[in-house]
């Protein structure tokens, strides 16, 4: 379930503890409402079941050129 | 203006070895060009005439003694100001760091030194490279040299429009998500981001730990930027992410064309904002590099439609050790969008970042899979063509896209780019149209890592039947 504007309000005020004024936070808002969503995507992306065939263990090409 | 500040930098450097043109001829009149034209470009907004001066008549002294350092030797360029210059002022285009002037030479800046070249000063760049516009910087806005209504593009605008300009044969930009190569294609010129890892990072600020991060040249030309890469690429021990591999010579099959490569437009992912423009201008390219005897084929990369999962995966690294600089000194930032998104990044938590590193793993499959039999990807650099420095929204092949929103400029000034920096791929921009309006359109080419030299190969094929580079209004 989407977090609320409150709810980040309340997180953004828990991380920053008053260091943003009202006017930055309400700005900051969809910054961080945005990456929620982002994160929501993730959560419901089906990784769990995947081919270890598929997955990178050494994810860095530089280390193979 | 001096014609043979336009020159190939193969031309002109036989020039000066020769001695048929001095060093301090030529870094004198860039630095004519740099004074006529910056008023209404601002590429150049640090200037050290005497240091360049000094340094091209040792240059000159070399040559009269018989030692030719290469193709570089005595030519004006420059370089972002996020690389460091020992005893000049780097300020990544951010006032917080006005006064910073660094005691070290960057290894680039090292290495164009060592090939002979005089570096006349800084570039303009966009605030803390973390945008493409270039409107925002200590310096002020940079200006298209197409249009000075229009963006550069960036964050390595100074860069490309001076170049484009003829204030320098070749600037060196860098590269986290498309600022070597989206200015590149905004003000019609060559930008290639190399395989990570072949260009040392030692001296590039901020030193971040940002393994998408790389240095590579802006110039006018493929063979200019071929040239480039032969004096600056090399394994460095001061940077962690260096590569110690085996050797390429840039420039030297350059002229070998693309008779019996595969090349993959990519059908997906690359169009869904693209205008018609930018779309039939990559196509006719892809036509060009078809009757050069490529194999040009289509595909799909299906994991790419995941892209914006899998950004978040490197979302918040650079940002997180500008966090403390956004929360304290907020106001010093000139570019709301860049403070809220560091400030936002503070909100990203490791599960998802695991979760986003798996997903662009299986990209990253899909593509070496791709890739075993195919040379080299076609796509748009960008999706339009460089907007207005007054724009709000900008239009996308299906409605607007508002560039002051959340995420709203990185859609239309990094999405078809970045991909290439998480997949750590060589990747270029090369000129291959102009829109309706007169600006530039790019063509980017992408190849296997460490084939870079393909890469340029592919590009200067192309370079010789597409439009090429041609000098923008502010310099005809």
């Amino acid at each position: 379930m989407p977090a609320s504007d409150d709810l980040i309000r309340q997180l953004i005020e828990a991380r920053f503890a008053g260091k943003l004024s009202p006017e930055e936070v309400e700005t900051l808002l969809p910054y961080v409402r945005r990456g929620q969503a982002t994160s929501e995507r993730l959560a419901a992306f089906p990784l769990e079941g995947l081919d270890p065939r598929q997955v990178a263990y050494i994810s860095d090409k530089r280390l193979t050129p | 203006m001096n014609e043979l500040l336009f020159e190939p930098i193969s031309s002109i450097g036989e020039q000066l070895r020769t001695r048929a043109v001095s060093s301090v001829e030529l870094v004198t009149a860039a630095l004519e060009q740099v004074a006529a034209t910056d008023a209404q470009l601002n590429a150049f907004p640090v200037v050290k005439a005497e240091e360049a001066l000094a340094r091209a008549e040792a240059a000159d002294a070399e040559l009269a003694q018989g030692r030719w350092r290469g193709p570089l030797h005595g030519l004006p360029v420059g370089v972002k100001d996020n690389i460091a210059v020992e005893g000049w002022v780097t300020t990544c285009g951010s006032p917080i760091l006005a006064e910073h002037v660094t005691d070290f030479d960057a290894a680039v800046v090292e290495r164009l030194r060592g090939a002979g070249a005089v570096v006349l000063g800084k570039n303009n760049m966009h605030e803390w490279a973390l945008a493409g516009s270039c409107i925002q910087s200590i310096f002020g806005s940079t200006h298209n040299p197409w249009n000075t209504d229009h963006i550069t593009g960036g964050s390595s605008g100074g860069s490309a429009a001076a170049v484009a300009s003829g204030q320098a044969f070749v600037s060196i930009g860098t590269d986290a998500r498309a600022s070597i190569r989206n200015p590149a294609s905004y003000c019609g010129v060559v930008g290639l981001k190399p395989t990570h890892g072949l260009v040392s990072r030692f001296g590039e600020l901020p030193p971040t730990s940002s393994w998408y991060m790389t240095l590579g040249p802006i110039a006018r030309r493929v063979e200019d930027v071929a040239l480039t890469m032969d004096a600056i690429a090399g394994y460095d021990s001061r940077d962690p992410s260096s590569v110690e591999t085996e050797r390429l010579e840039y420039a030297a099959r350059l002229e070998e064309g693309v008779r019996g490569l595969r090349i993959a437009v990519v059908t997906n992912y690359f169009y869904s904002d693209t205008l018609p423009e930018v779309a039939e201008s990559v196509r006719a390219a892809a036509g060009a590099l078809a009757n050069l005897g490529a194999e040009v084929v289509e595909v799909e990369i299906g994991m790419l439609e995941h892209w914006p999962l899998i950004e978040s995966s490197f979302e918040g690294e650079n940002k997180g050790w500008l966090l403390d600089l956004a929360l304290e000194r907020g106001e010093e930032f000139l570019h709301d969008d860049i403070r809220y998104r560091i400030l936002a990044s503070a909100f990203t938590n490791t599960v998802d970042t695991m979760r986003s590193t798996r997903i662009l793993s299986m990209l990253r499959h899909e593509v070496q899979d791709l890739m075993r039999d195919t040379d080299l990807l076609l796509t748009p650099t960008n999706s339009t063509p460089a907007y207005r420095t007054d724009a709000r929204d900008v239009a996308v092949r299906e409605g607007s896209v508002d560039v002051e929103a959340p995420g709203g400029q990185g859609r239309i000034t990094t999405r078809l780019t970045v991909p290439f920096n998480a997949l750590a791929l060589p990747a270029i921009s090369v000129p291959c149209g102009f829109s309706a309006e007169g600006l530039p359109i790019g063509l980017q080419l992408v190849g296997r890592a460490f084939e870079d030299d393909l890469v340029l190969r592919a590009a200067r094929a192309y370079e010789q039947v597409g439009p090429g580079y041609q000098r923008p209004p502010v310099v005809r």
